[in-house]
């Protein structure tokens, strides 16, 4: 004990020849940053009905049409099989991009009050999740930059942040890991949230929302569960697909502004492969670390 | 988390704000000996602080708040490393030492020497000597085995020892 006493007096003495700055407003700030933490968990809450949620943002009104591509997957994660076809309606091939201007398939999204999804999503497959060769935990900047790569080329980018939220408790599986962007201009695009959360379940009955939000859930063909959601919010009307697939992943991607994107197209982010896990490529991970800039924090590590 | 009224609110955020005023001191301090930059230390401090002001609710106990404070903190300052160690340049060499036995004013300083380990075995020694948790908690905190926190202490103290003298804490246990 006299050696570990020693140890921390040569380090205080060591600290004291250090230019510290002063702590200054410190406990402040900490305050004012874990409101934020808690109103951003609140609203998220609040727009998905259950615990935390992730989020990765996107959206734009420069979006040419719908942007699923058949691959299902990205630069993320390795192959995706077969099974992997997105069927969405209004999905046409990243190579072959609409060549009007953005055309909105469900005219009830530009109505300025709440409406119900107008369908059914009976078309709507969920491929499998991707296989990683070397995984790595997923960070909110590997979902921005997978959003990025699933969302058509020339699409705007623009303030990119992501952080996690405590979804239950440890272990790391149970953190909800969140990204966001803004596609399009900040004031002419629009604010799509994805979320990745490990569920661990399949939802039972039926969607719990109320007005002003309205939403239905839905089983799809393989035992994935859908939620759509249309909502009025402080800036519009806003909506949601909320995917929780068969393995027990959970995938919300949310519009801040649902005249600017399809459900369809929220359900091709949501339902692409590489966000059918928490793991991805770990070469991917790693390249986005180092070049996605932006306002993020990293959940904590297992 | 049930909802609590506004009063409930301004309660929880003083008693935070009087836990933060009384901490942040001490954790600043416990994150400048992990990543050794002052401006670093407190972005981590005050991360750390607004994830306990988050679970505040959650905890009651105020040991469970430092422990979970401490354990925030390791894992932002782990997790800022990783994110940093792909632009960060790596060292294997050690500084020399035996020309300065007799040169005080030469010696590494313990601090200094603390900043040549590598960040898991940094964390291990700030935790386990500075902060004084026991083997046990800090391979909860790191996710570590104990035997690999063990060996983590064995191999960090001979690096300190092989820098700073071999005479260096000689009864200095790592376990």
């Amino acid at each position: 004990m006299q050696a570990q006493e020693e140890f921390r007096s040569r380090l205080r003495e060591d600290l004291t020849t250090t230019s510290q700055p002063p702590v200054g407003a410190l406990a402040a700030d900490a305050l004012a940053a874990g409101r934020r933490i808690r109103r951003r968990q609140r609203t998220l809450r609040a727009v998905g009905g259950t615990a935390a949620v992730a989020v990765v943002a996107v959206g734009s009104a420069a979006i040419a049409g719908s942007f699923g591509s058949d691959t299902g997957s990205g630069p993320g994660v390795g192959a995706v099989g077969p099974g992997a076809v997105r069927t969405t309606a209004t999905a046409p091939s990243q190579s072959a991009p609409s060549q009007s201007a953005p055309t909105r398939p469900d005219p009830s999204r530009s109505s300025t009050s709440p409406t119900a999804p107008s369908r059914t999503h009976g078309s709507w497959t969920v491929p499998p999740a991707a296989k990683v060769k070397v995984p790595e935990w997923v960070t909110p900047r590997a979902i921005v930059a997978q959003a990025e790569h699933i969302l058509p080329a020339g699409t705007q980018f623009s303030a990119l942040s992501g952080d996690y939220a405590w979804a239950g408790g440890d272990p790391r599986e149970l953190w909800a890991v969140s990204g966001r962007l803004t596609i399009g201009t900040l004031t002419e695009g629009t604010a799509l949230e994805v979320t990745l959360h490990k569920y661990n379940g399949i939802p039972s009955g039926g969607a719990s929302c109320s007005a002003p939000t309205t939403c239905d859930r839905e089983v799809l063909n393989d035992g994935a569960v859908v939620e759509v959601a249309h909502h009025s919010g402080l800036s519009g009307q806003g909506s949601y697909v909320w995917l929780f697939r068969t393995d027990g992943m959970s995938i919300q991607v949310s519009a801040k502004d649902a005249s600017k994107i399809s459900d369809d197209e929220l359900f091709a982010i949501a339902s692409d492969g590489a966000f059918g896990s928490l793991k991805m490529e770990k070469s991917f991970v790693q390249q986005a670390e180092s070049t996605v800039k932006g306002d993020f924090m990293n959940p904590p590590t297992p | 988390m049930g909802w609590i009224g506004r009063s409930g609110r301004e309660r929880q955020d003083a008693e935070f704000t009087e836990y933060a005023r009384a901490r942040a001191g001490r954790l600043r301090e416990t994150a400048y000996l992990l990543c050794g930059d002052w401006h670093r230390a407190q972005d981590l401090t005050q991360a750390t602080l607004a994830r306990v002001y988050v679970a505040w609710p959650k905890i009651e106990r105020a040991e469970a708040v430092d422990a979970y404070a401490r354990r925030v903190l390791t894992n932002e300052f782990l997790g800022y490393r990783r994110r940093r160690s792909s632009s960060e340049r790596v060292t294997d060499e050690l500084p020399e030492t035996a020309g300065r036995a007799g040169q005080p004013e030469l010696r590494l300083t313990l601090l200094e020497a603390l900043g040549r380990l590598s960040p898991a075995r940094r964390a291990v020694v700030v935790l386990r000597y500075w902060e004084d948790h026991s083997i046990e908690t800090v391979a909860e905190m790191l996710g570590m085995s104990t035997s690999a926190v063990k060996s983590a202490s064995l191999r960090a103290l001979a690096e300190l020892r092989s820098v700073l003298g071999a005479d260096f804490l000689g009864d200095l246990a790592a376990v």
